[in-house]
């Protein structure tokens, strides 16, 4: 008997190399390789998932026990039409390892692994006979490749310009705004379509004399707005009769939503044109070091000496708002905007008058606005109350002699003349531009070149747009309805130059541009480029691309290969990592239950979740560039860290602060800064050694431990239906009607573990809970937004948090050993990675016949360990790619 | 249907009732003519963390029922509402189930569903498109920051975003383009209108080579340029006829409580001029608990009580808070006399927010001419509870639409009928 196992084991692994490295992946091949070994190698029956079965499963899933109310013995063997769900599953949980149960004997990894094969290939080979062909679907473009997609089309400049911003979410599959299905067209959508299309028209095309440039040289009081402060300031100088200066800018911008920004009030009806502006900014830092000591003076809060003083330039608009109400427009000028955007940060040199100078980019009605992110927060009330009950230690006696004379004109908001604390003077602000170093600029030409434009044109200019637009050849017959529509515009009297941008709108509301369309089940050339396009950049092919499709080379593998290293190459893979993160991760969700503004605070002063993000975002990057082992993402010996996330962290800051301006492998030095146009190397962040190795990998990072909370509390449940999902690629079942839910209670000493203890006594909720409930634990000591605790927040007496479990066989009495457990599932994670891939590649779901695919490549990736760029290159090269 | 008894309604008293707000002419706006049935208004209140139940259901049932302590403020009108206990859709997913509220239907299954998960609003307002300025307005108090109510779905699974600023609502109800706009919005929609035939053609020369699925697909691109079609001409005709005049000054945007209060205004005033027959106010997580008096938790936060007491008495209170509102709402079309042809839910997709169920929702029925018993309580054991979706169909025949099923309705609702 024995012998003949091991023969039995050997049989197996062959059929496992051929299939593995050799074969490529088509089911009659495959099934070849399996009768191959049932012809020449006598113990084969080991093989067959029945032998499997029987030996293993039947115990308990007999007719007798049908334990969890399964018999296979009942379902048959032949796969069919009323058991193929039910052997998928079982086919599932033998792969996973779940079944049979770790207290029961386990089947040798070969004897599994083959038993998997055999199944599936029977699985595959059920659904080939009798699935449907395969979806085809038309996907619209999603709100992030519409727009990406608009940006390259007619190469705009798109930093401060959302033609999305009315758009409706996209609804999500499997956390990806990428399934076919999924992405319905609505009337309400549809108008959006022509409202943006025009929006676009105009700022792309410019038919129009190339605009003045104009110059603004400001000087202080650049603010009229600040009132307190500035007016305190200016009427000052006024008093002394002196030009002011400069003007003070020295509390930090805050509260929720924040207020305290410094609009340059000459500029308040915004740039006149859109266009690139050079800003100049003259600005000194001063008292940095001041004697704030908090603990003599209870001021002022936030304030780090240890830390540069920093000057930010924001964009302001007061668009939509009543020009007429004036208090509104002063309130939205000083305030949080939504449509804001950081143009630059600057770390200021102490006591040293520096020129700061960007090239941005300015929307027509946008004006450039002033703050002192890093600023004493709060410290205009509290500095004047200091102030006042210290000014005998604070002033020798001339100046308060001065200081009181002054003040008796003009009251006391006069004290930031006589006070030392920390601040920055802003001397002058020129503004230039707009500069269009070319005219028309790339938009305009991208449409109709450098010549002028005449009714007798329209097809030649509609045609070329078109064949764009819809990422394919277009046809002369195709367009007709769009030429008719411009030549009827300019019969109601439209000019022929604004009439042919009818033209141009009505392709922008075309079904051919806005929706996807592959059409045979394998896929041409321009539906290949699209696909990897799309995949990488969320945007349309490029002209090389597009080049390679009409040259039919896009079908050969390595030339596929080729591009997508090219694509992943150029920073528009941007739209790669954040969207890929986004569905996989649910990255996207982070902020829409926001942390409760009062507990965590700590997270709106800290700008937290942007931080968070950019961890995450780093983290993939750069394993992607590297081709590092996706191992690193369960667990890990470094991350990457600023200032404020490693304070979260309990991580000393200087350890970030030694890593700032280090050059890391993989990535560029402006991944790492987040400064946008300024410079500002303190706030870059570090590639940091971890040791604490709670940290380690995704599931310490804050970005994962908050979108997983709900703001107010962290549940078990929900973080280990999260971690099956997207961890572990075993997502459970939703859970049965009628269960009675847990009611939460932080009166006493009932822990969520006691509940959850209880409500898996419960057959039926055990049967999901025993899976879902050991991962959240391990993760209990991460709080809502990923703050390490060794206690609940609850009652007086707080129960200790008890954080072990099993994951399997295993047991961890803590998330150090929970991810030592995880790690003997890498192959499980390559999977689900692998899965998640195809899913935001494909648009549709993943089907049965799909698994050799997804095999393959996750076989093909094992022996070097997983690696990251290595899972996306070959779900490009994998014939599945390819076809619809 | 049954037959709805035709409330008081004739020009002299709407005028009477009107002459505090309003300033004449508005007259033409109030030609209901044939469309003029009893209870063709719906407006809907919601917040997305439901409500304690033991303040919000009365223990007994019938219109004299003893009302528990957030009822308090509805006293004055016993016989004008009705509190349904045990209704439900019947789905969980906690936060994650509330956005099918007013659909009965979640958005991932809504693709199986003939309708969608089109929402009551939505439903109502399709019935009603071009009749009234606006087919529907939807509206929040709020931001979405702390939990948003997710109210409005249309048919196609598209969430409809609410307008979160009264002052936005305001200018669309009463405040008329310069001439010059309006010939140039006119202008406009002449262009989109062209823009649209183009691509129509466009469409239909595409869906010739399309395989049936995708052609399904396409569908939804058809029905859309459609519906877009009907609704330039709809939107044209009303571009230059003027709004009705209110005294009204335009106020200010503010937080969830200083604008709540402002949109029960609004809304009167839009149902009263006629500007819309449809609308939904939502209650956002952005609820500023603090200007009623409570340490700032967050309405989130008091959700989450875990049964604390003092967390769940602040909780109680922000649920008064919005009772008390809907009675003044309540009042203010009583003056009207428009109570009775309006039909008003007020609820959550939520049941208890400390334990995120979903199930036994807060339902609370008022106005629209119904037999209000104060509280219905609706069969409780399994197999024959009543689903939420009853009451919904229910509502839909009151609103004037013959259908035979309203999601997963299995009929309707006769006690209060």
């Amino acid at each position: 008997m024995k012998v003949a196992k091991d023969v039995a084991a050997t049989s197996c692994q062959l059929v496992e190399t051929r299939h593995g490295v050799e074969t490529p992946f088509t089911t009659s091949r495959l099934l070849v390789a399996t009768m191959f070994a049932f012809v020449f190698l006598p113990a084969v029956g080991h093989a067959d998932y029945k032998a499997l079965v029987t030996r293993r499963c039947l115990d308990c899933h007999d007719n007798e026990t049908r334990k969890g109310d399964l018999s296979l013995e009942a379902l048959g063997f032949e796969i069919d039409k009323t058991n193929e769900k039910q052997w998928l599953r079982a086919l599932e949980q033998i792969e996973r390892g779940t079944m049979p149960p770790p207290k029961k004997r386990q089947p040798s990894p070969v004897e599994r692994r083959a038993a998997v094969l055999d199944l599936e290939t029977k699985l595959v080979a059920h659904q080939q006979k009798f699935a449907a062909p395969k979806p085809a679907m038309l996907r619209r473009l999603n709100r992030t490749e519409y727009r990406a997609t608009i940006r390259d089309l007619l190469r705009l400049n798109m930093s401060s310009f959302d033609p999305t911003r009315e758009f409706p979410d996209d609804n999500r599959s499997h956390g990806f705004p990428s399934d076919g299905e999924k992405l319905v067209t609505s009337s309400f959508l549809l108008r959006q379509y022509l409202e943006s299309a025009e929006e676009i028209v105009e700022r792309a095309i410019h038919f129009e004399p190339k605009p003045e440039v104009r110059r603004w040289d400001l000087l202080p009081p650049f603010d009229r707005t600040t009132k307190y402060q500035t007016y305190g300031e200016a009427a000052y100088f006024r008093r002394q009769k002196i030009q002011q200066p400069y003007q003070t800018i020295s509390e930090r911008m805050r509260g929720l939503p924040k207020g305290g920004y410094h609009p340059v009030d000459e500029m308040r009806d915004g740039v006149p044109v859109g266009g690139w502006y050079r800003i100049r900014i003259q600005a000194e830092a001063k008292f940095r070091y001041a004697d704030l000591d908090p603990t003599k003076f209870h001021f002022p809060s936030e304030w780090d000496a240890t830390e540069p003083i920093r000057l930010s330039l924001f964009t302001g608009t007061l668009e939509g708002l009543d020009p007429e109400n004036k208090e509104a427009l002063d309130t939205a000028a000083t305030g949080q905007q939504s449509g804001e955007r950081l143009l630059g940060t600057w770390d200021l040199p102490d006591d040293k008058l520096v020129w700061l100078e960007c090239r941005v980019w300015l929307d027509g009605e946008n004006f450039p606005r002033l703050g002192f992110p890093n600023g004493p927060s709060d410290s205009n009330y509290r500095l004047l109350k200091y102030f006042k009950e210290n000014k005998h230690v604070l002033l020798n006696e001339e100046q308060l002699a001065n200081f009181e004379a002054d003040a008796a004109l003009a009251g006391d908001w006069n004290v930031y003349m006589f006070f030392e604390s920390p601040r920055i003077r802003v001397y002058k602000i020129e503004v230039e531009g707009p500069l269009n170093d070319i005219w028309p600029p790339a938009s305009h030409r991208v449409v109709f070149g450098e010549g002028s434009y005449e009714s007798k044109d329209a097809e030649k200019i509609i045609l070329p747009f078109a064949s764009r637009a819809w990422r394919r050849p277009a046809e002369p017959q195709e367009v007709a309805p769009l030429v008719k529509l411009v030549h009827e515009a300019e019969q109601a009297g439209l000019t022929p130059e604004v009439a042919v941008q009818e033209g141009l709108k009505a392709i922008l509301c075309s079904p051919e541009f806005l929706y996807r369309e592959e059409k045979g089940d394998a896929l041409t050339g321009y539906e290949i480029a699209s696909r990897l396009s799309y995949f990488l950049w969320s945007s349309m092919p490029d002209e090389q691309l597009l080049k390679l499709a009409t040259a039919g080379e896009l079908s050969r593998s390595e030339r596929l290969r080729q591009e997508a290293e090219r694509l992943l190459n150029d920073s528009r893979s941007d739209a790669f990592v954040n969207e890929f993160l986004d569905g996989w991760l649910h990255l996207h969700k982070l902020g829409t239950m926001a942390p409760d503004v009062h507990r965590f605070s700590v997270y709106y002063r800290d700008d937290l979740e942007p931080a968070m993000k950019t961890e995450t975002r780093l983290f993939f990057r750069q394993l992607l560039n590297t081709n590092g082992s996706t191992e690193n993402f369960l667990n890990s010996d470094y991350t990457f860290l600023n200032k404020e996330l490693a304070h979260l962290y309990g991580v000393d800051d200087k350890l970030v602060a030694a890593g700032q301006g280090a050059k890391v492998e993989g990535l560029r030095p402006q991944d790492l800064q987040q400064d946008v146009d300024g410079s500002a190397p303190s706030l870059a962040f570090a590639r940091v050694k971890l040791t604490d190795v709670r940290r380690g990998g995704l599931l310490g990072q804050a970005s994962v431990l908050t979108l997983t909370a709900n703001g107010v509390d962290t549940s078990p449940v929900t973080r280990g239906v999260w971690l099956l999902e997207n961890i572990l690629g075993a997502p459970p079942p939703p859970p049965p009607p009628n269960v009675a839910s847990l009611e939460p209670d932080i009166r006493g000493t009932t822990t969520i573990r006691d509940q959850l203890q209880k409500h898996r006594e419960a057959p039926s909720c055990r049967s999901c809970h025993q899976y879902i409930d050991p991962p959240g634990f391990a993760l209990e000591n991460f709080d809502p937004i990923g703050h390490w605790r060794g206690h609940y927040p609850i009652s007086e007496t707080p129960p200790q948090i008890d954080a072990s479990g099993k994951l399997g066989a295993a047991e961890f009495s803590d998330v150090i050993g929970f991810k030592a457990a995880l790690m003997q599932h890498r192959d499980q994670f390559a999977r689900c990675i692998v899965e998640k891939l195809l899913i935001h590649a494909l648009g549709r779901e993943l089907e049965v016949i799909d698994r050799p695919y997804v095999r393959k490549i996750v076989d093909t990736a094992a022996k070097d360990g997983y690696r990251l760029r290595d899972l996306v290159l070959l779900s490009v090269e994998s014939e599945i790619f390819k076809r619809k | 249907m049954k037959n709805i008894p035709t409330p008081n309604f004739n020009r002299r008293q709407f005028l009477r009732g009107a002459g505090t707000c309003l300033a004449l002419p508005f007259l033409e706006t109030l030609s209901f003519g044939e469309e003029a049935l009893p209870a063709r208004r719906f407006v809907c209140l919601a917040n997305p963390f439901g409500m304690i139940t033991d303040a919000f259901f009365p223990e007994e049932s019938g219109l004299d029922a003893k009302l528990p302590e957030n009822l308090k403020p509805l006293e004055e009108w016993r016989g004008k509402f009705t509190v349904f206990s045990n209704l439900d859709h019947g789905i969980s997913g906690g936060h994650a189930g509330t956005h099918a509220f007013l659909s009965g239907v979640r958005q991932n299954e809504a693709a199986a569903m003939p309708d969608g998960n089109i929402t009551l609003d939505q439903f109502c307002a399709e019935r009603v498109a071009g009749l009234t300025r606006f087919p529907v307005l939807n509206t929040s108090a709020g931001s979405n920051a702390g939990g948003g109510v997710e109210l409005c779905w249309t048919r196609s699974g598209v969430q409809v975003p609410s307008i979160q600023k009264v002052s936005r609502v305001f200018q669309m109800l009463f405040v008329d383009d310069p001439e010059e706009q309006a010939n140039k919005r006119s202008a406009r929609y002449q262009r989109q209108g062209s823009i649209l035939d183009a691509v129509h053609e466009q469409a239909k020369a595409m869906n010739q080579r399309l395989s049936k699925r995708d052609q399904k697909m396409m569908d939804q691109y058809f029905t859309s340029v459609r519906e877009v079609e009907m609704t330039l001409q709809q939107e044209n005709a009303w571009v230059h006829r003027p709004r009705p005049k209110v005294e009204m000054k335009e106020p200010k945007n503010g937080s969830v409580t200083q604008q709540l209060p402002i949109l029960f205004d609004l809304i009167t005033l839009a149902l009263q001029t006629d500007s819309t027959r449809v609308a939904t106010i939502e209650v956002p997580g952005a609820f500023d608990v603090g200007r009623i008096g409570l340490p700032p938790k967050g309405y989130h936060g008091y959700s989450h009580h875990g049964k604390d007491p003092t967390l769940m008495s602040g909780m109680r209170k922000i649920e008064h808070y919005q009772l008390e509102h809907l009675a003044r709402f309540m009042k203010k079309l009583a003056d009207l006399e428009l109570l009775n042809s309006t039909q008003i839910l007020f609820g959550s997709g939520m049941g208890d927010g400390s334990a995120h169920t979903n199930k036994n929702l807060p339902i609370l029925v008022a106005g629209g001419g119904y037999k209000h018993k104060t509280h219905v309580k609706m069969p409780e054991e399994q197999g024959k509870r009543v689903p939420l979706c009853n009451l919904y169909l229910t509502m839909a025949h009151r609103f004037g639409i013959e259908t035979e099923s309203f999601a997963y309705s299995k009929g309707t609702i006769g006690e209060i009928s």
